[in-house]
């Protein structure tokens, strides 16, 4: 077993199993951020900017950590 | 301003220096162990990024958009040579440098338009590479840092159109030297075929968002 990772993706069956499920949610994280920027810059009053501006950074970084978790070997 | 070119200079001078290091430490390229016309392509590097960053620091108002200008430099300078980037840490270390300047310029405001343009430049790209392939996947990072050194949504969609029209340049001198060996048909089918690193295309589309509001304002 790999040492320090996760034991489900210790299994190379498992690993490529898991790799397209990581793939489409990041796919759908990155939709996601697209569609709160394009609110956030879109927004009328500061308050709702802010949230959106918030859920697309939140977004962002789900779809890069789950990018990252794909890519490891 | 003679004080600020100085600086600018010793900005230039740091970051030529970190993508030289990065160059010979991470993607194993010293400049001594490289041909002549590699050698003299990094010399014109140095030279030509140095004259532009001190340049720009002539029309600028503030110092403080060299720092992630000059690391958007490293980059773009890596990419130009060896068509890799620096390490994550370097990218994503720059990213938030850019923010920060976004936010000691313009407050809260700013960093939230910093914060919403290098989001775009993210989903824009990753879209771009999951859908039509049209960049490799380490160039996400170096759209993040481009969207964070330009600072807004805005300032990112002038920076976008400067970048395709370098693109059409580069396509269109590739054709005209393909057509002195080949016929034009081969010669244009071989160049639109050309995919130049980003880095360089985008440190373009950067360079002319300094001086393109005062060329503006010029004009107006």
């Amino acid at each position: 077993m790999r040492r320090g990772g996760p034991i489900l993706l210790a299994k190379p069956h498992a690993r490529a199993a898991v790799k397209p499920l990581l793939s489409n949610l990041g796919l759908l994280c990155t939709v996601a951020t697209l569609i709160a920027v394009a609110l956030a810059a879109t927004a009328l009053d500061e308050s709702s900017a802010w949230w959106m501006t918030g859920i697309a950074i939140a977004a962002q970084l789900s779809a890069i950590a789950l990018f990252l978790a794909r890519s490891e070997r | 301003m003679v004080t600020k070119i100085i600086w600018a200079f010793l900005f230039a001078l740091i970051a030529n220096g970190i993508a030289e290091w990065i160059l010979a430490r991470d993607l194993q390229q010293p400049i001594n162990n490289l041909s002549r016309p590699r050698q003299t392509l990094r010399l014109a590097r140095w030279v030509v990024s140095s004259l532009f960053i001190c340049w720009i620091a002539s029309v600028s108002s503030s110092l403080l958009y060299f720092i992630p200008f000059a690391l958007f430099t490293t980059s773009a300078a890596t990419d130009l040579e060896t068509k890799y980037l620096p390490p994550d840490a370097f990218t994503y270390g720059s990213v938030v440098i850019g923010l920060a300047v976004c936010f000691s310029t313009g407050g809260w405001v700013g960093l939230r338009h910093g914060l919403i343009a290098q989001a775009a430049c993210f989903a824009l790209w990753t879209l771009g590479v999951a859908f039509f392939r049209l960049c490799d996947a380490g160039d996400i990072k170096l759209a993040m840092q481009f969207g964070a050194v330009c600072g807004s949504l805005p300032n990112v969609g002038l920076a976008l159109m400067v970048v395709w029209l370098a693109a059409c340049t580069v396509v269109l001198i590739a054709t005209l030297l393909g057509l002195r060996d080949k016929p034009p048909r081969q010669a244009i089918q071989q160049a639109a075929t050309l995919r130049p690193p980003q880095g360089p295309l985008l440190w373009c589309g950067v360079v002319a968002l300094f001086f393109l509001p005062n060329l503006m304002r010029g004009l107006l």
